[in-house]
């Protein structure tokens, strides 16, 4: 083989092998700390059950009582769960849309998914639709998947009208935050009083809405797109060399964006119609996962991934523990946890961003 | 073989008598209906209550009198919050009101499920909007599911159809029928001497009313009720809401164009802390005309007709989520139409109500009008 008659390709294999299994160990270290994170998650509450009492009570469950039964299926495992998952779901979809805009800004939150969402959840929540089929919580939710499906193809559709660039993209994704931000505004103020609190609610996310239901839909919606993404990502990192460089290796750039927007739709959609307006997450998981395992797309997916449900997974634990018996919403925790972690980013990386 | 056969008839015999205990178990307990018109099971001698707003404990002290905290296991901290003073009160006479857990602080995505379920209630008070969880929240759908009854009362949307509601399946729940219905005989009373005074009134002749919500305390001037709430209020006793059609949803704030050009015949405010009108418990007289003044002196209001001509007055805001909104009522019909109810006195209902329904009197000013 050359590979072995040409000893500075030998080196530059087993270099890049060495970097592989570096990649590697780093996914499984994340995949590690994620599990304390959800350990941790599952040990916090206000009644003051343990981590040793939960396992028992799920080893053994004729032994608990009504109220312990409830804490550990309604309130404990759902919320871990959900936190975990909807983690993951945005900051992959955050990662994704980083890749196929190459811009370091692109996430849900950023370019109108969440508020599109929020949008479609109000008009339900004020002007409500009765359904044989669904319960009204569904149809909010559905509202809320529909119209934020409906912004990433509103993008999607702007952009190819005109032509225009990836940067016009996110420059489109930003009018829509206002807009989007701006009628729900206008929804509160039409709103009667009994539910306007409905809406203030679910314009700051919480993992308190999460029932097995949709944990069982986003899991899904997750293993249904992430090997997608995973097939996509090789292509992707030649993405991220260049548009013309991709398609000199024969990728076809318009066919990869197309579906990765359908992923990133399904993704982030199904996400923020369950918990509502999480932000942060989809932006800074993807970066925090860039500094640690690089540019390399097989390996940035799975970490965004891991680093998104690790980040939201901590904060949910977080807005547990800041106030006794008191939740500071999730939604909160991760803009203030995000926000920081975000500027020192920025700081960091100068002009590179 | 025939151990084993007697083994498993234990153990179903067992199985019975389990059932059979449960069964026995929710047949104590009865069916109230709810303000939200849900039939709810209550169990008997309940004897731990969580509050989803601190402030429904107004409706408590007329069910339990002479400790309307005896069943409170947890409520949120809105009522140290957003009305300390009267916070303040029942402190000096209930020290333990300060140990109460708290399972949120004063919002609804500030409320624990967990913490509330750990402190084991028999019953949870929510109100159908407002500070705490409502209708569709994950809070009361998760305490549903541990079998904790799970009541909503209000006091605030429609307050008068409300407070009976709510005021009657309380006392139910409660058991305490006998001071519900004596309270609300009361109640009934009072509202009906005024809408038999007022009789059939014609559009025309309602006086026009500028109520301003948390005035000076809210951000922006002209922050008001449309439909419903207070609104409903204004209504009762025979005035105009100026807000009504023009703010569309239950609360916004209208321009203070449209109130100066309207030209509101009654001017009033509500408040019931710094820097708004102080009112409420422990406020005396002078405090709350010293503070009104204050609020007064903004600009944006200052050339309402109502102002210059001293039609000008101030309610405790908390009488919009509160039974005891039936002195709201009558000062607001005083406020309103003063010849028709000159000789309609609310500081002796105040007095009645202090006398036959609270033993935590409410000592304070409640309600003034300015004086020049």
């Amino acid at each position: 083989m050359t590979s072995i008659a040409n000893p500075a390709l030998l080196a530059a294999s087993q270099g890049y092998r060495r970097l592989l299994a570096r990649r590697f160990v780093l996914l499984l270290v994340m995949g590690c700390a994620l599990v304390g994170a959800v350990l941790l998650d599952l040990s916090t509450g206000s009644s003051g059950m343990g981590l040793g009492d939960l396992l028992h009570g799920l080893l053994h469950p004729q032994s608990l009582d009504v109220t312990d039964r409830v804490i550990i299926w309604n309130v404990r495992l759902p919320y871990a769960l959900m936190a975990v998952l909807v983690g993951a779901a945005l900051s992959l979809a955050g990662a994704e849309m980083q890749a196929i805009l190459n811009n370091p800004l692109a996430s849900p939150f950023t370019l109108g998914v969440s508020s599109a969402a929020a949008l479609g959840a109000s008009l339900v929540i004020v002007f409500p639709a009765s359904s044989a089929l669904l319960s009204r919580d569904s149809l909010v939710a559905l509202s809320a998947f529909v119209f934020a499906c409906a912004s990433m193809f509103l993008l999607h559709g702007m952009s190819r009208l005109r032509g225009a660039g990836v940067e016009t993209l996110v420059l489109f994704g930003i009018a829509l935050v206002f807009s989007c931000n701006a009628l729900v505004a206008l929804l509160q103020l039409l709103a009667t009083e009994d539910v306007l609190q409905q809406l203030v609610f679910w314009s700051l996310g919480s993992v308190a809405r999460a029932n097995w239901d949709k944990l069982g839909i986003l899991a899904l919606v997750i293993a249904l797109t992430a090997p997608f993404s995973l097939h996509a990502s090789s292509r992707m990192t030649l993405l991220r060399m260049g548009e013309e460089r991709a398609q000199s290796f024969g990728v076809d750039v318009r066919r990869l964006r197309f579906f990765s927007l359908l992923r990133i739709s399904l993704l982030s959609a199904t996400a923020v119609a369950f918990v509502g307006t999480i932000g942060f997450i989809g932006l800074v998981g993807p970066h925090i996962a860039r500094i640690l395992i690089g540019e390399d797309q097989r390996f940035l997916f799975p970490a965004s991934a891991l680093v998104g449900a690790l980040l939201l997974s901590l904060s949910s634990v977080v807005s547990k523990i800041i106030m006794p018996g008191v939740i500071v919403p999730v939604g909160i925790v991760t803009a203030l946890v995000g926000v920081p972690i975000f500027v020192a980013l920025v700081f960091k990386r100068g002009r590179q961003l | 073989m025939s151990n084993l056969f007697l083994r498993h008839s234990l153990v179903r015999l067992g199985a019975i008598f389990v059932l059979l205990l449960m069964v026995v178990s929710t047949a104590w307990a009865k069916d109230v209906t709810d303000a939200l018109g849900r039939v709810v099971k209550v169990p008997d001698h309940v004897q731990r209550v969580v509050l989803g707003e601190g402030r429904l404990i107004s409706a408590f002290a007329l069910l339990d009198r002479d400790r309307p905290f005896q069943r409170i296991v947890g409520w949120q901290n809105d009522l140290r919050k957003l009305d300390p003073n009267t916070y303040a009160a029942y402190v000096a006479r209930f020290p333990e009101v300060k140990d109460i857990p708290l399972i949120g602080q004063a919002s609804e995505q500030s409320v624990s499920a967990e913490q509330i379920l750990a402190l084991k209630p028999d019953l949870a008070v929510f109100s159908i909007s407002g500070h705490g969880p409502t209708e569709h929240s994950p809070v009361a759908d998760v305490l549903e599911q541990a079998g904790i009854a799970v009541l909503f009362v209000d006091f605030r949307v429609n307050p008068l159809q409300g407070t009976r509601d709510s005021m009657t399946a309380l006392g139910q729940a409660l058991e305490r029928e006998k001071q519900a219905s004596a309270f609300l005989d009361f109640y009934n009373q009072h509202v009906e001497r005024i809408t038999q005074t007022l009789g059939v009134i014609d559009e025309q002749q309602r006086p026009s009313v500028f109520l301003e919500l948390l005035a000076g305390v809210w951000a922006n001037p002209g922050h008001t009720t449309g439909k419903g709430g207070m609104g409903e209020l204004i209504r009762l006793v025979g005035g105009r809401n100026i807000a009504e059609g023009v703010v569309p949803g239950a609360l916004g704030d209208i321009s203070v164009e449209y109130a100066l050009k309207a030209d509101p015949d009654v001017y009033i405010l509500t408040g019931n802390q710094k820097p708004g009108v102080m009112l409420g418990a422990g406020i005396d007289n002078a405090t709350a005309q010293a503070s009104l003044k204050q609020v007064l002196a903004r600009p944006q209001f200052a050339d309402l007709r109502a102002i210059r001509e001293g039609n000008v007055h101030a309610l405790w805001h908390d009488f919009y989520n509160s039974p005891y909104n039936i002195l709201a009522i009558e000062a607001l019909a005083k406020w309103v139409h003063p010849q028709t109810f000159a000789d309609l006195d609310p500081h002796q209902t105040l007095e009645q109500i202090n006398r036959q329904f609270l033993d935590t009197p409410l000592a304070g000013q409640y309600w003034i009008s300015e004086q020049k």
